[in-house]
């Protein structure tokens, strides 16, 4: 039953390995050829190894942070209020 | 042939499963003509009418519902319109920034501003997710409760169909799956056509008069700001943006995954404003309907539009609460891989990928369970995913415009100035109702 199943799993991919080779186009028929290039475009990596640099908070981003920042603090005690209201 | 396959196994599992599906979008785009032009839009659709149907979840559904016999045929009808580019121009968002980044929203937050910012979103998220999945699961129960299935016998089952779609089945057929779920919440439009003498006139006439049944009162600004919460919820944002990646849309499908999130924008408003019409025909008017339950209204239209009518409602609230409970519990599994660096991919196979399902199938459970508590405090639970939720919307949605403008990671994607006007006014609507709703809880007669 398992091997049925990684059977078809296999025919899947095959099927479309072969659909890719047979097709005419450029990019298709040479894919193996720009195999690198179409994992980069396509974004098929491991973006957990890849790091990714913090943004710098100046300007109007750090206005717009206080901002939200005192926005929580506004609901916070908003919702504390209406909270105790119910109880 | 070979070599092609080899490099195929050479991949990560959950990365080798999107590179076939890839490859074959990759055929695809080889092919000229409108047939497989066609083909391959449905083929990357999917993502945002998913997130727009499940987005019409079962809180969703009874908030519809109490809305048209609060307010009945008048302003909410032409305001379900106006939220279709609400949605659209929040959730295309998170379309343009997958696709670009190939990220998911937790990670994006996490990484570019932090851990304190990156630990507060995952955090809200995951509590109103587990708050929100409760109201999914009260749903379902309801709904089944109609058909003759006890609470116990409904949560269980709903618990066992969830964990079975979320555990074995690779991103492709995931969404095909949950599409086909999905498609079960267009069955409120039918249902409109039984109403009894529905006055089509008074329905066109609501886009000219916008009347305000009772006037401007603080019962109106909750319900504005509930329908405006059921319109944008913060697990969409994560959702999409995550299911983007998984499916591994790239910037060459971001016109197809706009086109997605139009038309699941335009079902999920046709759909709300399908409920609208038939609680507001049907229950508007009778006494108490500015204070009725979801049972109670079913009731009542189950006296007035007959039982077949009734059932199909309850039908549509449990597909409703499933639908949005597969979505819901992917969008916590997805952002707590992503927040904490693990694998993060519906293509996981379960024994591999456990650690990537524990957090959304553990939501699922928690609510599941919690549920079958006798008298739970359901108006006190609404509140509180409401407060939540109101608290961290103009949040996420902050993070989603500074990414979006962030030339750095976004390039030449980054928001027109239209989207930013857009989307600013929208932050200030959120805010600003939030604000209202928030000084009225202090002052509860303000607005009598």
């Amino acid at each position: 039953m398992a091997s049925d199943k990684k059977k078809i799993k296999y025919n899947r991919e095959d099927k479309m390995l072969k659909k890719l080779n047979n097709n005419n186009s450029q990019d298709g028929a040479n894919l193996e050829k720009y195999w690198e290039n179409f994992v980069k475009e396509e974004g098929l990596l491991d973006y957990n190894k890849i790091p990714l640099q913090r943004a710098e908070i100046s300007g109007w981003v750090k206005f717009a942070f206080w901002f939200l920042r005192i926005y929580i603090v506004v609901m916070v005690i908003l919702v504390i209020i209406g909270f105790s209201r119910i109880h | 042939m070979k070599e092609l396959k080899d490099r195929l196994d050479e991949l990560p599992v959950d990365i080798k499963v999107r590179a076939i599906d890839r490859l074959k979008i990759h055929v695809m785009r080889q092919k000229y003509g409108y047939f497989s032009r066609v083909c391959l839009l449905f083929s990357l659709v999917g993502p945002g009418i998913l997130v727009m149907i499940a987005d019409n979840d079962a809180g969703g559904v009874i908030t519809y519902a109490q809305t048209g016999s609060i307010f009945g045929l008048g302003f909410f009808i032409p305001f379900m319109v106006l939220m279709l580019p609400v949605a659209y121009i929040v959730q295309e968002m998170t379309v343009r920034l997958g696709a670009v980044t190939h990220r998911g929203h937790a990670e994006m937050i996490w990484k570019r501003y932090g851990k304190f910012w990156g630990a507060f979103s995952l955090a809200d998220l995951v509590i109103a997710n587990i708050l929100t999945l409760i109201t999914e699961f009260i749903g379902i129960t309801l709904g089944m409760q109609f058909f003759g299935v006890s609470p116990i016998a409904s949560s269980i089952i709903a618990v066992i169909v969830v964990f079975s779609i979320q555990l074995f089945l690779r991103y492709y057929t995931w969404e095909w799956i949950s599409l086909s779920i999905a498609a079960l919440n267009l069955i409120f439009i039918p249902l409109v056509f039984f109403v009894p003498h529905l006055n089509w006139g008074v329905v066109a006439d609501s886009f000219k008069t916008w009347h305000i049944s009772g006037g401007i009162s603080s019962l109106f600004i909750y319900v504005v700001l509930a329908n405006l919460g059921t319109t944008i919820a913060p697990w969409m944002l994560f959702f999409q943006q995550s299911s983007i990646v998984d499916k591994g849309l790239t910037v060459k499908d971001i016109r197809d995954g706009q086109i997605d999130t139009f038309v699941g924008s335009t079902f999920m408003v046709i759909v709300a404003i399908a409920i609208v019409i038939i609680t507001g025909s049907v229950v508007h008017g009778i006494s108490g309907s500015s204070n009725l339950s979801i049972s109670q209204i079913m009731q009542i239209i189950s006296e007035k539009m007959g039982i077949i009518p009734m059932k199909l409602f309850a039908l549509g609230l449990i597909e409703a609460g499933l639908i949005a409970t597969i979505a819901i519990s992917a969008s916590t599994s997805w952002a707590a891989g992503e927040a904490l660096g693990w694998p993060k991919s519906i293509n996981l196979p379960p024994l591999q990928g456990w650690y990537f399902y524990v957090p959304g199938l553990l939501s699922v459970l928690i609510a599941g369970t919690v549920v079958l508590i006798p008298n739970i405090p359901l108006g006190f639970l609404n509140l509180t995913v409401q407060v939540i939720a109101s608290i961290f919307m103009p949040a996420a949605m902050l993070f989603l415009l500074l990414l979006l403008n962030d030339k750095e990671i976004m390039g030449e994607h980054t928001n027109k100035r239209w989207q930013n006007i857009s989307a600013f006014i929208i932050v200030g609507f959120l805010i600003i109702m939030n604000g209202l709703y928030g000084v009225t809880v202090v002052f509860p007669h303000l607005f009598g």
